[in-house]
């Protein structure tokens, strides 16, 4: 049977042509949409390293001068008590389980430090997670160990464990802190646990002990966990560090609040924000849950998944169309032949069969060259290789998946057209002849 | 000619299947590429309040590095009031400049108890000409508001509603983070699609803390400067002057220097910067390039193919038109203008389509990072859908994709063997 098709197909090839091309330049660019897909969704379904639901970020800011509210004789120290009161404040609040305050350090914020230890003679630089100790038990990020009060390691995952360990004197290193530092041969950082580590500069008198390890915190849904702010270094915001930024609207305070009171917290707190939550020249500004932060930071990497989506829905659709168009003329030219077949003995469903497996050949005629196309267009890096390498599994993968996904709309398409042609009685149909 | 387009909408009713796939293809095709079109044109062309954007120069960031430092190392930021005061807001060759602060959050409350958030800018008065906004009550700050640090506020329209339940209310006082403001005027609400107009709330930067929030040597805070030249012929000289201001500026500072990264930017390059690097304007028309290719292209190959399975069904009749006499010039005239009509249609459906999208994906449309932060809305006006411009540009890309699709089909009529083709046979 394969045989004939071929031959057919061959025998048609004016009308094919045009079908095939089509299928051609669609199959390479939508294996390139469903490249970009595959990679998207492998790192969006990736482990975040931390948690935000049910967690707000509070803005704080400090009255001007203008207001008449202002206190003059305030001191910057002051202000960070101020800051520190009302943190300490919110704790006392029914329904809020966790308050942290640190500096660019938040997920999804905007801003961020970077911060350098040296290893042997090795400058590692990493974000700066520079935050309360709670900061940890907040977004509950993962501990992988910490060194016990004996200096001996433990394993947990714990967040409290890991909390508990943080001081002014020590640091807590993610596990990917130094893997991309090829000449330590450290993939992962566990081996400098409870290693007393230079800052900065490899001469440094001034060292801080690694007094745990966790698992990275990416810095959005969109980026993997080896970019800027997976691998971090967090250090204890202590008050007097506190003092040294001046104004407390460079600080952000986050609020965990239990899951039975996620219910019109933020309306709720504003409204006793000015009674309740200004202290000295300091109060709450505005009040973001951390979803709206999430929202805002991934909004054009989310707006791009849609255009992508979009086009792809595109494509597949006009190959539907180019399937019906071009099969409804062709079971119409061969009506005749088509009431033969049956008139022979062929049943409807063979009938049915003989056109989709046609549809089919001509689509992997068309996907052998496409995939040429595209493993060029992979092998030139043309492809997303930032966050996973081209690799043959996703060569392969998404060929298949491309395959698939346009076998589905030529089997969809081929359906109408050929129920119409089988529906046909045999006997008018050859007595046209 | 009449008797072509009978004749064409004679063969679109016979094939009914066929010219729904033809039209829906081809609908879908123009609706994207409008699309697309609107979205540029409401970001790029002259709009309320923006009306100038076509003769206007953006200088959104600023960056500074050591003197003479080459090894790219640099802090990179808005600018402070005194580096656009002494950069931009001295340009002999503009006709305005203003300095504009990004909108941040800002506690809007009554003495009387009634409370908001609300995005406000800080800004001169140079921006009330700059842009033209429409004023339901009062008047905007001016130039002696401004110069004593007078607590004056422009207030938009939803804002004066949500706190007064009305929008006459120029001579109101209103707090702003617990600073007393007296409104000076109400304004019409602003679309954040007019990304360097949008606020809610406009106060002199004098009354504010732009002066104070400086950093890096006092080049360095929260201002960006918009230029408004007499005409956009005037924009090189401009760049000129403003490179003569810079060195001048940067002779005065001690071991640091300032320095623009390819700005002043025009609307479109202003529209794809990102922070502190070099737009890839090149890379964003390409991709603009590939994507209306795909759209047009695809869709074509489909037209081509049915239009030639359509031609050979009346092979007949095209060889009995040759054999009276008629020339390959009439035949392909007549394919041509047949499957404009079709496409014609078609971008008729695709550009309402179009607009139906606007409306219904304008989240995904409009948004972005940084309108997500801000409270007002990306609300379209009908000015930017109905306007000449978007219909010629419909029709253009209709006619584009009627030459992409009758191309080979008409090419092929033209060429056909009489005898064959009267006979039935295959040319």
């Amino acid at each position: 049977m394969e045989k004939k098709i071929f031959t057919q197909i061959r025998n048609e090839w004016r009308s094919n042509f045009f079908l095939a091309l089509e299928l051609l330049v669609v199959f390479v660019v939508l294996w390139y949409i469903v490249d970009w897909c595959c990679v998207t969704a492998r790192v969006y379904f990736a482990p975040m390293g931390f948690d935000t639901r049910h967690c707000y970020c509070l803005m704080i800011n400090r009255l001007t001068p203008n207001s008449a509210l202002y206190e003059a004789d305030h001191t910057a120290a002051d202000d960070m008590d101020a800051l520190l009161e009302i943190a300490e404040r919110l704790r006392h609040r029914p329904g809020v389980e966790e308050v942290a305050i640190s500096q660019n350090s938040i997920p999804y914020g905007d801003g961020s430090n970077g911060f350098t230890v040296c290893v042997d003679t090795v400058p590692v630089h990493a974000m700066r997670r520079w935050a309360q100790p709670d900061f940890l038990r907040l977004f509950r990020i993962q501990g992988v160990a910490v060194q016990g009060a004996d200096g001996r390691a433990v394993w947990t995952k714990s967040p409290d464990s890991l909390a508990a360990v943080l001081t002014p004197e020590t640091m807590i290193l993610s596990r990917n802190v130094t893997a991309k530092y090829k000449e330590l041969r450290m993939p992962d950082a566990i081996p400098l646990l409870g290693r007393q580590l230079p800052l900065w500069k490899p001469d440094n008198d001034y060292r801080m002990r690694v007094a745990g390890i966790a698992e990275p915190m990416r810095w959005s849904h969109f980026e993997p966990s080896d970019w800027w702010g997976g691998p971090f270094i967090a250090t204890d915001l202590p008050r007097e560090v506190m003092v040294e930024f001046e104004n407390p609207a460079y600080l952000q305070l986050s609020v965990r609040v239990t899951p039975d009171a996620d219910h019109g917290f933020v309306e709720a707190l504003m409204a006793d924000a000015d009674r309740l939550y200004r202290v000295g020249n300091v109060f709450i500004l505005d009040v973001l849950s951390f979803d709206q932060l999430q929202y805002i930071e991934e909004l054009e990497n989310v707006n791009e998944v849609r255009t992508q989506l979009c086009i792809l829905g595109f494509l597949l659709l006009n190959i539907f169309l180019g399937v019906v168009g071009t099969f409804w003329f062709r079971t119409q030219h061969r009506r005749q032949e088509v009431a033969l077949r049956m008139a022979m003995g062929s049943t409807r469903r063979g009938v049915f069969v003989r056109l989709v497996v046609e549809g089919l050949l001509l689509l992997t005629l068309a996907a052998l060259p496409a995939a040429l196309v595209a493993l060029n267009l992979g092998m030139a890096e043309l492809v997303d290789v930032e966050k996973l390498p081209f690799d043959v599994p996703r060569f392969l993968l998404t060929l298949l998946l491309s395959w698939l996904l346009m076998a589905l709309m030529i089997v969809v398409g081929v359906w109408y057209p050929a129920r119409r042609a089988m529906q046909i009685q045999p006997a008018e149909a050859l007595h046209d002849e | 000619m009449r008797l072509y387009f009978q004749q064409a909408l004679y063969h679109l009713r016979e094939n009914p299947v066929i010219s729904w796939i033809s039209v829906l293809g081809t609908a879908l095709s123009i609706c994207m590429i409008m699309v697309i079109v609107i979205t540029l044109r409401v970001r790029t062309a002259d709009c309320e309040p923006e009306v100038n954007r076509s003769r206007s120069l953006y200088v959104p960031n600023m960056s500074y590095r050591a003197k003479g430092d080459k090894s790219g190392s640099s802090a990179n930021s808005r600018m402070s009031v005194q580096t656009g005061r002494e950069c931009f807001k001295t340009l002999t060759t503009a006709e305005a400049v203003t300095l504009v602060s990004n909108p941040v959050k800002v506690r809007v409350s009554l003495p009387a108890g009634a409370k908001m958030s609300a995005d406000r800018v800080q800004t001169d008065e140079a921006f009330w000409q700059v842009f033209q906004f429409r004023f339901l009550d009062g008047k905007p700050f001016t130039a002696a508001d401004l110069n004593s640090g007078l607590p004056r506020a422009v207030i938009g329209a939803s804002v004066a509603r949500r706190l007064f339940g009305r929008t006459d209310v120029s001579g109101q006082h209103i707090e702003l983070n617990h600073v007393d403001f007296q409104v000076c005027g109400v304004v019409a609400d602003v679309s954040m699609l007019a990304t360097d107009a949008y606020a809610q709330v406009w106060i002199p930067y004098t009354a504010g803390d732009a002066e104070a929030n400086s950093w890096g040597n006092n080049l360095m805070g929260p201002m960006r400067a918009v230029i408004l030249a007499h005409s956009r012929a005037d924009f090189p000289a401009i760049r000129e002057e403003c490179e003569r201001l810079r060195q001048k500026y940067n002779d005065a500072q001690d071991g640091v220097e300032v320095f623009y990264r390819g700005q002043p930017d025009t609307q479109f390059t202003h529209l794809y910067r990102t922070w502190s690097q070099e737009p890839d304007v090149q890379g964003v028309v390409l991709r603009y390039v590939v994507v209306m290719l795909i759209l047009l292209i695809v869709p074509a190959i489909n037209l081509s193919s049915m239009t030639l399975s359509r031609m050979r069904k009346r092979m007949a009749e095209i060889g009995v038109r040759k054999a009276f006499g008629a020339t390959a010039n009439e035949l392909m005239r007549q394919v041509f203008l047949e499957n404009l009509l079709l496409t014609c249609l078609a971008g008729l459906l695709g550009l309402a389509l179009s607009y139906a999208a606007t409306f219904v994906l304008n989240g995904f449309l409009f948004g972005n990072s940084t309108n997500a932060y801000l409270a007002g809305e990306t609300s379209l006006t009908a000015g930017d859908l109905l306007s000449p411009w978007i219909f010629l540009a419909a029709f253009a890309f209709c006619l584009l994709m009627n030459l992409l699709s009758a191309g080979i089909p008409a090419w092929r009529a033209s060429r056909m063997n009489i005898v064959e083709a009267i006979n039935g046979r295959e040319g």
